[in-house]
Formats: C-alpha cells, structure tokens, sequence
C-alpha cells in the first residue's frame, strides 16, 4: 500500500489533502453521540472550514494533476 | 480524568497490539456484551491542548481507528467524543447496543474510497450546444422592455444551467458504472463545485479492493480531460448513520 509519507514525495499538496479528507470524516462522520459527551470544538470547526474552502478551489486540486491521493495513514500491521 | 473513545469494534477482548492514541495514552477495550468500545484515558492538560493541536489530535484519533481496522470491523466515533466515567459509557452502549450490531454486521469486511473527479468546466460550457432557438413571441421584436431583455437572459441561463448538469449526469453515470460494480454501496454528490464533477464515496467489499484500484487506475489513463483523485481505503465513515441520543427514552433520531 502507498503510504502517506511516499505520496507526499510526489504530490504538491499531499499533505493538506491527506488531511482534509481525513477531517472531513473524522470531524463530520461516524457515529455521532448527541448531548454533552462531545466537547464543543467551536474553533476546529472554524479552522477545518477555512481549510475546506481554500481545498475545494479549482487551483488547488488542480495541483494535483491527476494524481491519486493517499490512503489513510497505516501502521505496519 | 476523562475517557476519550474511537470506536467500537466487534471484538470484547484484549486489544492484542499495542496502541497509544491521544496524549501517548494507551488503548483498552471496554467491552459490553460480545462488542467492545476502544477508548484511552483522557488527562485535563492534553484536553486544553486538543483545540491548539486539533491537526496532530486527529491524525492520532485516525491512526488508532485505522490501527483497529486491520483487525476489526471498527464504527469510529466522532471526533471528541468524550466521557466521564465507564458508567456512562457502559449506560450509551445499552441505549446503542442493537444498532451497533446492525452496523457491524452490515460493514463486517469492507472499507471505504473516497473518488473525486475534475472536470476541465471552460471547455465543457464551450462545447456544450448554443441556445439559438427564437424567442417566444411574447419577447420578439425590436422593442424589447429591459424586463424582457432580463427575462430573457434569465431565460437562457436557466437553459445553459440545465444542459450543463445533464452533461454532468450523463458524465457521472459513465464514472460511476465502472465502480458501481465492485461497491456494495455509494454516495454520489454532483458538482459540490463547478469544477468538481463527482464527489463520491464507494463502500468496497475488502476481497475487492484491489479490483477496484485497478479500475481507478484504468479510468484515469483515458483521455478524456479529466481529472481523478483516489483515496482510502477508510473505515468506512460515510455509511455509518448512528446520530442519536443513547440517553433519551424513545432513542429519537436526531436530524
């Protein structure tokens, strides 16, 4: 498997996109437990916006030239 | 001292590998009948610090869900979900407990791809048909009012705006058949941008996953212009619809 790390080698903005498509599960899906257990984010959820817009302009993923993004980051098994 | 969870897995054993996830703390299982929830002990200084180092935060939360998933099915938690005693995680498993084994049943050995498509937009609007059709007798004729001429410029842009997405679904339904047959499941969004063609994710069988990266990858020669991002594989975050209250009586969804 490519990791995130050789990907990063190849690809101008590896990195922020590795970590926006890692934000925008983490942050936004899985199982979601309502009430107090979940600690406001209120800040992250303004950082991880802005990086959201900046990441879906054309500009920006047309940096990627096609290349195919990482997979999430796997530790040996 | 909080309990900070990342997933729940099918498993109510040892975790038999050792993990350290937020904090450098290490990841035990609690486990709740045949499931378990993996979780580590949460300290009050490195909860003050998740905002500052939210990056560094999640990227641990990821790698200890994509740790489990190597030798789980894994349902990952939101992003800090935190608790403050084994009570009230053991009273949340209770309340979710037929939906979890639901969930695990149905993801049991896939994972997720995420596929985004680009699409070179001047070029298609150029390409896609002019409107010359006369304009309906109401607006002919020289002497159009400039509520006409806006109407009728309205008019047209609602037109160019239709073929263009029609031009967009024939595209995504050519994408989307190349994946379609390797996915157990799929979340398709159509132009999320102007530029950004498909934004789709696939829920792949794990016996299929090379199948399709081989088929990512045979796309993505063709010459049509296109651009193609893969990612993953994932757990599979997009297909888990758990948004409720373990706590409230009926166990309402919440919207």
């Amino acid at each position: 498997m490519t990791t995130a790390k050789n990907i990063e080698k190849e690809l101008w903005g590896s990195r922020e996109m590795t970590l926006l498509e890692t934000l925008d599960r983490v942050l936004d899906k899985g199982v979601v437990i309502s009430g107090d257990v979940v600690i406001s984010l209120a800040n992250v959820d303004l950082i991880y916006l802005g990086l959201k817009l900046m990441l879906s302009s054309v500009e920006t993923m047309e940096r990627l030239r096609g290349g195919a993004l990482t997979g999430p980051e796997q530790e040996p098994a | 001292m909080k309990i900070y969870s990342y997933g729940i897995i099918d498993c109510n054993g040892e975790i038999p590998v050792s993990l350290s996830g937020i904090g450098e703390e290490a990841v035990l299982n609690v486990s709740y009948r045949d499931l378990g929830i993996a979780v580590s002990p949460l300290r009050e200084d490195v909860l003050e610090r998740i905002e500052r180092d939210f990056r560094d935060h999640v990227m641990a939360h990821e790698k200890v869900v994509e740790t489990l998933m190597q030798r789980f099915t894994v349902l990952p938690m939101k992003f800090c979900t935190v608790f403050s005693s084994n009570q009230e995680i053991l009273s949340m498993m209770e309340g979710l407990y037929e939906d979890y084994r639901e969930h695990l049943t149905r993801l049991r050995g896939k994972v997720e791809f995420g596929v985004k498509v680009i699409w070179p937009l001047e070029k298609v609007k150029q390409a896609l048909p002019q409107d010359d059709s006369p304009a309906p007798a109401s607006l002919a004729g020289s002497a159009l009012s400039s509520a006409q001429s806006f109407l009728k410029e309205r008019f047209r842009d609602y037109q160019f705006h239709q073929k263009l997405h029609e031009e967009a679904d024939r595209q995504i339904s050519r994408i989307d058949a190349v994946f379609a047959r390797l996915a157990a499941d799929r979340k398709l969004e159509r132009l999320k941008t102007p530029a950004l063609l498909l934004n789709a994710v696939y829920l792949v069988d794990q016996a299929r996953q090379r199948e399709f990266q081989e088929a990512f990858t045979g796309l993505r020669s063709r010459p049509e212009g296109l651009k193609y991002l893969l990612s993953g594989p994932w757990p599979p975050y997009h297909f888990i619809t758990i948004r409720k209250s373990p706590w409230t009586k009926e166990s309402k969804q919440i919207l």
